[in-house]
């Protein structure tokens, strides 16, 4: 079982992510998003990561549609990193969305969309701060002994 | 190329990894546990937090991390989060 929390009443999953390509190798704080279709790394995580956009202009690009209008997001194939209460560490290799750097996004949440989640059965019930999620596939998974 | 990320010999290992995430997710948690708090005392700032310490807060995200690395901590590794007073409304 995978165990998220509440911040400020928004649902949280962290993990470890690699991409690659851009020698990336670290830990990202997720805003679980059932109504994303795909998975976004937010520019406040990309300059985390001290990636420089420039590192972008090979990528490929794809858009997007939200509540804001539509974006332009490079893509990158990456893996996420997931650790259950049993100890077993979960791989998930995507093609991963980041947003183009704007000042309106520049502190918005990184996104966990349902490329991820569907492949979970997710427990959601905020009153009692309670989310967790069954893992039911996955790509690689190590058991940690 | 090298990253500003905090990557280490180990970080493929997956025991490492393991380690790397517990302490993420405890970091996470004490951001989580402690919003109401670091709010008034951080009113719209960016906060990092590692290692379930505030290691660092500014108005600016690239000063914050420029304190990071002043400080040798791996920013990749670490809890970064805006407090924003307005609590604006998402719709993602």
């Amino acid at each position: 079982m995978l165990i998220g929390n509440y911040r400020y009443g928004r649902p949280y999953l962290r993990c470890g992510i690699r991409i690659p390509r851009l020698h990336i190798k670290g830990d990202v704080d997720f805003l679980v998003d059932t109504g994303s279709d795909v998975t976004f790394l937010m520019p406040k995580d990309v300059l985390k990561f001290g990636i420089d956009y420039e590192s972008f202009s090979n990528s490929d690009e794809t858009e997007s549609t939200g509540a804001g209008g539509s974006f332009s997001n490079y893509v990158e194939n990456a893996t996420l990193i997931f650790l259950d209460s049993e100890n077993k560490l979960y791989d998930y290799n995507i093609e991963i969305q980041i947003p183009k750097y704007d000042v309106g996004n520049r502190s918005l949440p990184s996104l966990l969309g349902r490329n991820i989640i569907d492949r979970w059965d997710m427990y959601y019930k905020p009153t009692s701060k309670i989310l967790t999620f069954d893992v039911l596939s996955w790509d690689r998974v190590i058991l940690i002994k | 190329m090298e990253r500003k990320n905090g990557n280490s010999k180990n970080s493929d290992n997956p025991s490492e990894i393991a380690k790397d995430i517990k302490r993420f997710t405890d970091d996470s948690n004490y951001l989580s546990d402690r919003y109401s708090s670091l709010l008034s005392r951080y009113p719209s700032q960016w906060v990092a937090v590692f290692n379930k310490r505030v290691q660092a807060n500014h108005k600016d995200l690239e000063k914050l991390l420029s304190v990071l690395d002043k400080k040798k901590l791996p920013r990749g590794k670490v809890v970064i989060e805006f407090l924003d007073t307005e609590q604006h409304v998402l719709v993602l």
